[in-house]
Parts: structure tokens; sequence; C-alpha cells
């Protein structure tokens, strides 16, 4: 082999070592972060109603319970890997989780109970949890009655 | 040594009706002795734990399922609480009746087994456990009754109002014991969707509406009591054999009723040597799949409880001489569809299939006599081939809908967790374990309750089915 050609193999592999590495390893709650931000980039979501967010999820520990090691790894994977000539295995879980990151984000902050509304301003009001708060599922008849 | 009248095992939904009527129909001398091999682990505790809030130790060290049997190859999970009221603490509330062809698929559809008794003998006592539940039904079923139900009925979303609309009585607000109203100790329910453990204490449980029997003069309860082992003579149970506390006890009675679990009533009868061809064997349970129905312009909104209706539009019919049987579940958990300006543009929706009890998955003994072993290969394929057709069938029943898009799971869900069949019910003894009174064939001062001993499945929930066969049990026998 050429020296050019192992020095561009060897590159090739580092990167692709480095790569990984970032994917598996980088903090899960960053990514989680980016997930929100990106998906919900139609709505007026300030940064901060996201920070808040996500003080309550570190300190009650919410995305290590909500997603075991080897759904975290789902996630990490096909987000970054996924585009629209390929996707990896599984994607339907993903879009579940994803599904549940975005939906915890919403139902934590007044965007539901506002029915919707994209142009009010998306305001964290607290983690959505209906053990701490019952009766809060803002889809049901309590907020939409006689439909 | 001590005798009781009657001895139960268990405080579930099967030992508890079957108290209740006994009482009702027994004089004030009686005494009954209930052994329950689990705590009273109180609702208010179950809380605590999901409020990451401090627990007593007792309570720390609790008895988890998974602890009390050996499963085999397969790791098909069986789920069930082995504390007081049973799986009356982790139930959703759901209750549909069996419709009355279900309690002969053989005679109909050539599969699986015909149930010894019909649905208007039942009739009478499904009526009475849904009013001792408080039900919230709908005005119309699919199954005849004899009288509507105590309260009404759950609130449809918008998008089942398009499906009642087009299906009538095949597609309902589903019958369930979440209260929509106050009743008793029981809240309403308000759609917090976390039925497992109801945070408002609105379904039907054990500890909040029945606890009364176990405070009755006449019983005496042990807790932490596990039943392993029956003594017999002459065809009767002479005495039942207990470890409490790491020491075993023997005690007899003159009656006895065996009311844990499907896998537990199976080992108990197992150990005391039962050599019926059939006890311990048929072990199933349903089948589930989700399908998500991506909506066009309709934000499925407005329904009331966790599940909002069920569908019989693929229950009963000419289909099921090849394939199973299916109820449909419409949820109504916060779910999201997670496309900007879609949020709510989404129906998901469970579909449940029946399975048939099959000799080769099974309960059976282990060196160890209180824990018994799961011997499971897989659903029958009559399950299979209603899954292979459920594409289909959606896209037929849902076509009038504006719909973008179907997206299928393709794969059943772990468990259902509803555990039957384990000692069918049947004419003779060839057939199954116990009679049409569920009465042992060969023990005939033994009763065997519970849906272990349902001699087909259906795809309906079996609770109130159950409830009320041990209603009916005790009424024709005291």
């Amino acid at each position: 082999m050429k020296r050019r050609n192992f020095i561009g193999l060897a590159t090739l592999a580092a990167s692709g070592v480095a790569a990984s590495g970032y994917i598996s390893f980088e903090k899960f709650e960053m990514l989680m972060r980016k997930i929100i931000i990106k998906d919900t980039a139609s709505l007026k979501v300030d940064l901060q109603e996201i920070d808040k967010f996500f003080a309550d999820t570190s300190k009650y520990k919410v995305w290590n319970n909500l997603f075991p090691f080897a759904n975290q790894q789902v996630i990490r994977w096909h987000y970054y890997v996924d585009n629209p000539l390929f996707s990896l295995p599984y994607s339907s879980n993903y879009k579940l989780y994803r599904s549940k990151i975005v939906g915890l984000f919403l139902l934590s902050s007044d965007f539901f109970v506002n029915k919707m509304d994209v142009n009010k301003p998306i305001t964290y009001r607290s983690l959505y949890d209906p053990y701490i708060s019952p009766c809060s599922n803002p889809f049901s008849n309590l907020f939409y009655p006689g439909v | 040594m001590e005798k009781y009248d009657l001895i139960i095992v268990g405080t579930g939904f099967a030992s508890s009706f079957f108290l209740k009527k006994y009482l009702e129909k027994s004089s004030g001398d009686k005494r009954v002795l209930v052994l329950e091999r689990g705590i009273l682990y109180p609702h208010s505790e179950r809380l605590k734990f999901e409020r990451n809030e401090e627990q007593a130790e007792q309570y720390k060290n609790r008895v988890g399922y998974d602890q009390t049997f050996q499963n085999g190859d397969n790791k098909k999970p069986w789920i069930f609480d082995p504390n007081f009221g049973g799986s009356s603490n982790c139930w959703t509330g759901c209750t549909p009746r069996f419709l009355p062809n279900d309690f002969k698929i053989k005679s109909l559809y050539g599969v699986g087994q015909d149930w010894p008794i019909s649905y208007d003998e039942l009739e009478p006592y499904y009526t009475e456990v849904e009013d001792f539940m408080m039900i919230a039904g709908p005005m119309v079923t699919p199954f005849p009754k004899s009288k509507p139900y105590p309260l009404p009925q759950q609130t449809l979303s918008t998008f089942d109002n398009l499906l009642h609309e087009k299906y009538k009585e095949l597609y309902i607000s589903q019958p369930t014991a979440r209260a929509t109203m106050p009743t008793g100790k029981r809240n309403a329910c308000c759609t917090s969707a976390v039925c497992g453990l109801c945070p408002v204490n609105s379904k039907f449980t054990i500890e909040n509406s029945l606890d009364y029997v176990y405070s009755d003069p006449r019983v005496t309860i042990k807790y932490s009591a596990q039943v392993y082992d029956l003594r017999t003579e002459n065809n009767q149970i002479k005495a039942l054999v207990y470890k409490q506390n790491g020491r075993d006890y023997e005690i007899e009675a003159e009656t006895f009723a065996l009311g844990a679990n499907p896998i537990f009533n199976a080992h108990i009868l197992l150990n005391a040597g039962d050599t019926n061809k059939k006890t311990g064997k048929g072990l199933c349970e349903q089948r589930g799949t989700y399908v998500q129905l991506l909506l066009k312009d309709l934000d499925n909104v407005g329904g009331s409880s966790i599940i909002t209706a069920n569908g019989f539009m693929l229950y009963d019919g000419e289909h099921r001489k090849s394939e199973a049987a299916c109820i449909i579940e419409s949820f109504n958990t916060p779910f999201i569809r997670n496309e900007p300006g879609k949020w709510r543009k989404m129906a998901r929706l469970k579909f449940i299939f029946e399975d048939l009890p099959n000799d080769k998955n099974k309960v059976v003994l282990t060196d160890d006599p209180l824990k018994p072993k799961i011997e499971y290969s897989g659903h029958d394929p009559y399950v299979d081939r209603a899954m292979k057709n459920l594409k289909r069938n959606v896209e037929r029943l849902f076509s009038f809908i504006p719909i973008e898009k179907i997206e299928m799971d393709n794969y059943f869900q772990k468990s259902e967790y509803h555990i039957c069949s384990t000692v069918r019910m049947s004419s003779s003894s060839k057939d199954g374990v116990v009679d049409s009174g569920l009465i042992h064939h060969q023990y005939r001062n033994l009763f065997v309750l519970g849906s272990g001993v349902f001699p087909s499945i259906t795809p309906a929930n079996p609770t109130l089915t159950l409830s009320a066969l041990s209603l009916m049990a005790a009424d024709r026998a005291f």
C-alpha cells in the first residue's frame, strides 16, 4: 500500500472511531435538548423555558428512567445517522421515543392547555407527572368539554 | 387441629367475590379462614412509591411477581400482583362482557373448547358484579343486558364519535370500573391515564370497595401465608398446607376454594398430586398490538378515561373458524404526533386477539415446592393468521375516516396481563379440571376460581367474567 493511501485510510478509520465515540458518549441531555429545539422550531419557545424543563428532568432523573441504555443508543444513532435516503433499523421505535421526548416537554408547558395556539409564547409550567398533578391530560374532556 | 367451614386462598377478584356471596348466604356461626401470600400494601403507600416519597421498611421489601416462579426458556412475562387485593391493584379497569358466542366457539366455529355454561346462565351474575363495581357503560352494547349500567358512560373522543356513528353497537364507550362520578370511597375518573395505580383512586379495587368482607367477624385473614399443598383423602380435600414466616402449617376445613392466580392454583393442585391430565395445561393470554392512524384534519380530543372505546367489528363471526377474534381499544393517553401543526391528529388503537389454550403451554413442578415453573412455547397460529390480516382489516374498517397514514407496530406486546386457562372448566374430567360450578371433578369439596377455569379466553378482558363466575359458583353451592 502506498503511504498516501495508508494515511488516508487511517484518517478515515480514526474519524469513524471519533464519530462513533461522540454519538455513543455525548451527554444524553444535550441530545434531548437538540431534539426538542429542532422539533419545536415552528413554535414560540424561548430557550430559557427549555432550560427550566431540563433543570427539572435532571433533578428527577427523568431520562434514565424513561429511556434505558439500549433505548438511548437507538435515539443517538438514529439522530445522527438517519437521512432521507437511509434509516437504521427500529425506526418506528425511534419515532416513538422522539415523540415521547418532545411530548414530555410540550405536556410540561402550557402549549396544549392553550389549545396548541402557535401564536402564543410557550411557558414551562412543571414536569408533567400525573402522580403529582392528576387530571392534567390536556386532550381529555376536562379540557375539551362537549366536543 | 383447628377446623374451618371454609378456607379461601388469595384475596383477588375471584376470592373476594366468592367470599362476598358465601357470607351473604351463610349463617352467623360459620368460620372462614383466608390465606394471603402477600401483604396489605395500601393504595396510599403505592402512591408514595410513584411519587418518590419515603416508604416504611415493610413496603420496601415486598415480594415482586417475578420472584415467585421460574420462567422457562421463553422469557414471556406473566404479570400479576402477589399482595392483598391481587391484580385489582394493577388492573386498568376494563370490563366488557364476553359475547354469547364466546361460550360455544367449538360448536359454532370448530375451534377451541365450548364452555359447560351459557351466557344466559351467567347473565344475572354479570349484572350483579356490574352493579357492585359501579360500572360506567353505554346504553347500547353488542352483548345482551337485562339492566342498564349503573353509571353513565365515559365520553367518546372526536375520533371515536365518527366510529360510533358508523358502527353503532359494534363501537361503544368502553364499559369500565373507572367511575364517571364519585361512588363509595372512589372518586370520579379524570383521565390521568395511569390506571395501573390510579392517582385519584377512581377504579374499583378490592381495597377500596370489597375490603369489608375481610372485616366480617366470621372471617380470619392471615398474611404472608403461602399455600402450596393439599392433603387429600377419599376424593376429598382434608387439609391445606401453607408456609408462614418459614414454618409449615396444616389446617382443616369442610370446604376449600383456590383463588390464587392461574399459575398458583395449578401449582397447588400439582403439588397435591392431582392426576387430572389437564391440570396446569393450557396456559395462555391474549396477544395485543398497536396501530397508529395519522389523521387528516381531525384532532383526536375530548374523550374521557385512559381507553375511551371498544370496537367489536373484528370480534365475532365466521372468521373465527380460521383466525382469532379481536377486540379494539381506543387509547386516550397523552400521546402526540411529533409533527408541527398535527400534534394530536392521531389515533392510537390496540388490537387484542384471543389465543387458543394449548396443552404444550403449562405450569410444572420444580424442586422448590413454593415455586412453579412456566413452560411456554408460544401462542397458537390462530393468532398469527389474524395478525397477518390486520393491515387489510384496518384499511377496510377505517377507510371512511380521513387518514394520512397507517402505522402498524407489527409485533405483539409482551403481555396483556391476563393469565388464563390452566385449570379449565368442562363437562367431563377428560376435557378439564373443574365442572360448571367450578368444583374440581375429583375433589368435590374444592372450588377452583379465577380465569384459570376459562375453556376459551376470548379477546375481552377477563375480570368481569371471572368475578361473575365466582358469584355464580358460591350462589349455587351454598
